[in-house]
């Protein structure tokens, strides 16, 4: 039996896409409007990606074409992920070892289908989004409004960027939705990009921009401003955690998409020949 | 269920021993005739019933990852700079440019973004950090200062920050007073990266009478 | 059991029968002649009938009665006095019966034998299960004994609608097995898929409802139960109500409920019982209880380990001094704590009464008391491990979970840290996301919301908010409901 996903759960999955660039995106002044730009285009651009979703699954080269091309963000986001641990926590881990540990918790997931990382992304973003405006809430009194700044130049090229990374799993995914979901798509996205320009607005107004450019991850060394008394000071590995979350999530739905050709179901992926029955 | 038990006990196998580390509360940098010397309030608990005592160590070098790097040396354990929460500086030192200093800090995964810069006036760096007893007992001093508005609340992310827009920063100045006790004295003006001033209550307008 | 085929001769029908119970020193049979010269045969086993309905309403009866030649259709109508008995020609039937406490008669020139119903063995008393205490409702438990509990569950729902469906499964054994339902608010998919489950089994022995439900729960390596399991007639009712199915197995007080949610873990009886206000606290209560147990020793290791920035300074240096001299890393230290705390519950378990109690005392207090002073352990991971072990305690229906989820988190605390605790419950998340109970989602009305079936996920609504009719499981979200 073919199951549902639920608008809601497809917009979680969508939302859980900006929501995984936040841990690599430098704060300039410029990235709150990107952010916000970015994820604006990409809701529409995937709203009408999920419209031509049926359409586009009755080619086969189509879909295969699709698949190859989810390997991009795939490999893009492993690597980052893997990087971003060794260069914080695990520096002196072999990077391979890292990526290796990713890709086999993405597989697992992934082996659950794209219907079910969908339900999974369900409480994984809103416990992202609650950790976000925690994070945002405890850090008010030390932001600094001097440090905010209009819409500049380099508002395209940062929009650019973002769309770079953003964009390729956005559309591989609403391609290879299983229903009608393009409200879906754009309120996930909607609403992970505001949470984006939120956390971006966040690390400009407290670090500024000239200590944020020193850093390698300045949104994640500006969640270690936030603390609770004594506790937690430094506490960036609690932002940091579902973050990754996201980014795991996003990687297992699209080695789903990856796999689609081969799995002939959305739910759960089958590589046997019980699949096909 | 045999591959998860068996990923599971390779995982525990991974169990690595917690690595042996010395603690550092505070750090004091002074200038020396050939460079610089960088002293390491290194906190020390031997029991659950002692209470947690600082020891001093310091160590020399030209500049800040030499100095470090040389202190991790002598240390017991690895140099742990997560909870150190205050850097005092000598005159002497931020006679210099001391945007550098704030970059390397800034840029260190150890060192906390809140860690509070704080210039000593008359007299070394080193002899105020080891006036006091107290693990904690400056940075405590700082936060309280900065709370009241008796001090600029300035945490190193804010002293890069504005020494990097335009090259002028305030900092918290503490001095030794005649009975040997830490107090606050006034705040540090910097202009163009390096010590410009002192100004002390009155002159801010916060003082009583001068 | 072979077909066995009785003659109208009495005396070969009564050597039949001793042959087959021979050395059966229980096996009784007992000749009876009416007035007017009627011989009868009565078989039972002493000890599992009713001696009493046995004198006074089959041998009575039949030495008062005044016929000298009856079918045995004529016995059961108008001989025996008694409210249960019948003509039986199928031989496994009657055996069935006969082992089970009923006895059978024969009558000279009919070769079908009359089983009457005279079961009379004796029973534990109807009292509060020991593992389901509450603290205000009722106090009846299920016993071993099968008939006396449908009859506790049939006192409850006085509706027609409830069915009890018997079925036979052991071929040793030859259990009886009831799956109970209300027909029209049980999905029928439902008692077909545990009927089928059920009468597929080929087994030798069923003694406890464990032996079955281990054999048709979904999911059969998952630490997650997808069968409820409850000793009470109440929660069984309440089930039933629910919509779900329940199946009552003979010789245990054990009954199962299917389909069974996760939701249901953090449930319990007196939830229902006592004010809504208290209820509800208690139950956020257990699932942070139940979070803590999983995640406590894990993130202790991981902050120990990885991520001592963010432990309180005092605090650090405190426990990094408790550390110091013990000879295992923190990791081990912790692995190795808490299969001590496993130990000392399985003999606190296993140990006869006041002896268990003092069990825990010397293991929790003296022995906690003596790794510390030795430097077996540090004083902070004791505390963590028995903290871990409470809460815990907190969460009974998960503890086969919470035990495996303990040392699956520690480990991936241990290698990776804060970030391996998360990816290690994340998941975790995953698997319970696929996980069914008789092709319900586990996870209904928790992750796929059905809006109507609110009124008891999370928190348990006021009973005067909440609908009568409110079928948990009636509705699968794959088909249709907007969550």
């Amino acid at each position: 039996m073919r199951e549902r996903l639920f608008p809601r759960w497809g917009a979680a999955l969508f939302a859980l896409l900006p929501l995984s660039e936040i841990l690599y995106t430098p704060a300039t002044g410029q990235t709150v409007y990107a952010a916000a730009l970015a994820s604006l285009i990409c809701a529409l651009v995937c709203a009408g990606g999920a419209r031509l979703a049926p359409a586009w699954q009755r080619s086969h080269v189509l879909q295969w074409l699709l698949a190859l091309f989810s390997l991009w963000p795939i490999v893009t986001s492993l690597a980052r992920m893997g990087l971003f641990l060794h260069n914080t926590v695990f520096s002196t881990r072999p990077l391979w070892s890292l990526i290796l540990i990713l890709t086999v918790c993405t597989l697992l997931a992934a082996t659950a289908g794209l219907n079910r990382c969908a339900m999974w992304a369900l409480p994984i973003a809103w416990l992202a989004g609650a950790v976000i405006l925690l994070s945002g809430v405890l850090t008010v009194s030390q932001m600094q409004p001097a440090h905010w700044h209009m819409p500049g130049s380099a508002l395209p090229r940062e929009t650019g960027q973002i769309l770079l990374r953003l964009l390729p799993a956005a559309l591989a995914l609403s391609l290879s939705l299983p229903e009608r979901l393009s409200g879906a798509a754009a309120r996930g996205l909607s609403a992970g990009g505001a949470l984006f320009a939120l956390i971006a607005l966040r690390t400009t107004l407290l670090l500024g921009t000239h200590t944020a450019a020193l850093l390698p991850y300045p949104n994640f060394s500006a969640a270690g401003l936030a603390a609770i008394g004594d506790f937690a000071r430094h506490g960036e590995v609690f932002f940091a955690v579902p973050l990754l979350l996201c980014e795991l999530g996003r990687c297992a739905a699209l080695s789903c998409v990856l796999l689609l050709p081969f799995s002939h179901s959305y739910g759960v992926l089958r590589l046997s020949r019980r699949a096909k029955q | 269920m045999k591959l998860p038990g068996i990923l599971l006990l390779l995982t525990l196998l991974l169990c690595g021993c917690a690595r042996e580390v010395s603690p550092v509360s505070a750090l004091a940098l002074d200038r020396t005739d050939d460079g610089y010397r960088l002293t390491a309030e290194v906190v020390r608990q031997d029991s659950l019933d002692d209470a947690a005592s600082p020891a001093y160590l310091s160590a020399t070098g030209r500049d800040l990852p030499g100095l470090l790097s040389n202190l991790s040396n002598i240390l017991p354990g690895e140099l742990y700079l997560s909870h150190a929460q205050v850097l005092l500086i000598s005159e002497t030192v931020a006679e210099e440019s001391i945007l550098p200093l704030a970059d390397y800090l800034c840029t260190e995964n150890d060192v906390r973004l809140s860690l509070r810069v704080a210039v000593v006036r008359d007299g070394t760096a080193t002899d105020l950090l080891q006036s006091d007893d107290e693990v904690y007992a400056l940075s405590e001093l700082l936060d309280r200062a900065a709370q009241e508005g008796t001090l600029p609340d300035m945490p190193l992310y804010r002293v890069s920050e504005v020494l990097h827009a335009d090259g002028t920063a305030i900092l918290p100045a503490l001095y030794l007073d005649e009975f040997g006790q830490t107090a606050p004295a006034g705040t540090a003006v910097f202009a163009n990266e390096r010590l410009s001033c002192f100004l002390d209550g009155s002159e801010i307008g916060g003082g009583s009478d001068a | 059991m072979d077909t066995i085929t009785f003659s109208t001769d009495l005396e070969s029908n009564i050597r039949l029968m001793q042959s087959i119970f021979r050395g059966d020193n229980t096996f009784v049979t007992r000749r009876a002649v009416s007035r007017a010269g009627l011989s009868c045969a009565v078989f039972f086993f002493d000890g599992m009938v009713n001696n009493i309905a046995i004198n006074q309403s089959v041998i009575r009866p039949i030495v008062c009665s005044d016929l000298s030649c009856a079918s045995a259709e004529t016995i059961c109508q108008t001989v025996l006095q008694i409210n249960d008995s019948r003509v039986e020609t199928d031989s496994s039937k009657l055996f069935a019966s006969f082992l089970y406490g009923d006895t059978v008669v024969f009558t000279e020139g009919d070769a079908r034998p009359v089983v009457v119903n005279t079961k009379g063995f004796s029973v534990r008393s109807a009292s509060e299960p020991e593992n389901e205490r509450v603290l205000s409702g009722p106090r009846e438990g299920f016993t071993e004994c099968f008939m006396p509990n449908l009859a506790l569950i049939r006192r409850r729902l006085n509706d027609r609608r409830l069915k009890f469906t018997f079925l036979r499964i052991g071929s040793r054994t030859n259990t009886i097995v009831c799956l109970c339902y209300l027909a029209g608010v049980c999905e029928q998919k439902l008692i077909t898929h545990l009927r089928r489950k059920l009468e597929g089994l080929d087994i030798d022995s069923v003694l406890d409802a464990n032996y079955l439900a281990e054999r048709i729960r979904d999911h059969r390596w998952a630490p997650f139960p997808t069968f409820g399991t409850t000793e009470r007639p109440d929660v069984v009712a309440a089930r039933l109500v629910e919509g779900r199915c329940a199946v009552v197995v003979d010789g245990s007080p054990v009954v199962l409920t299917a389909p069974f949610l996760f939701q249901e873990c953090f449930q319990s009886n007196d939830d229902y019982y006592i004010s809504f206000l208290q209820a509800n606290l208690s139950r956020l209560l257990r699932v942070a209880g139940f979070l803590f147990t999983i995640t406590f020793p894990a993130v202790y290791v991981a902050l120990m380990l990885y991520h001592r920035e963010l432990v309180p300074a005092r605090l650090l240096f405190a426990v990094s001094a408790a550390q110091r001299g013990v000879p295992l890393p923190i990791g081990w230290e912790t692995f190795l704590m808490l299969l001590v705390l496993e130990a000392l519950k399985e003999a606190g378990a296993r140990t006869p009464g006041a002896m268990g109690q003092t069990m825990s005392i010397v293991g929790g207090l003296v022995l906690g008391q003596a790794a510390v002073s030795a430097r077996f352990a540090a004083a902070p991971t004791v505390i963590v491990v028995a903290i871990a072990g409470v809460t815990g305690l907190m969460v009974p229906k998960l503890q086969t979970a919470a035990l495996w989820l303990r040392f699956a988190l520690l480990a991936a605390a241990a290698a990776y840290g804060l970030y391996g605790v998360g990816f290690a419950l994340a998941l975790t998340m995953t698997w319970l996301c696929r996980m069914h109970s008789c092709s319900v989602p586990y996870l209904l009305n928790l992750i796929p919301r059905v809006q109507a079936e609110q009124e008891d996920a999370w928190l348990r609504a006021p009973w005067f908010f909440m609908r009568h009719d409110r079928f948990a499981v009636k509705r699968n979200p794959s088909k249709g409901d907007k969550p």
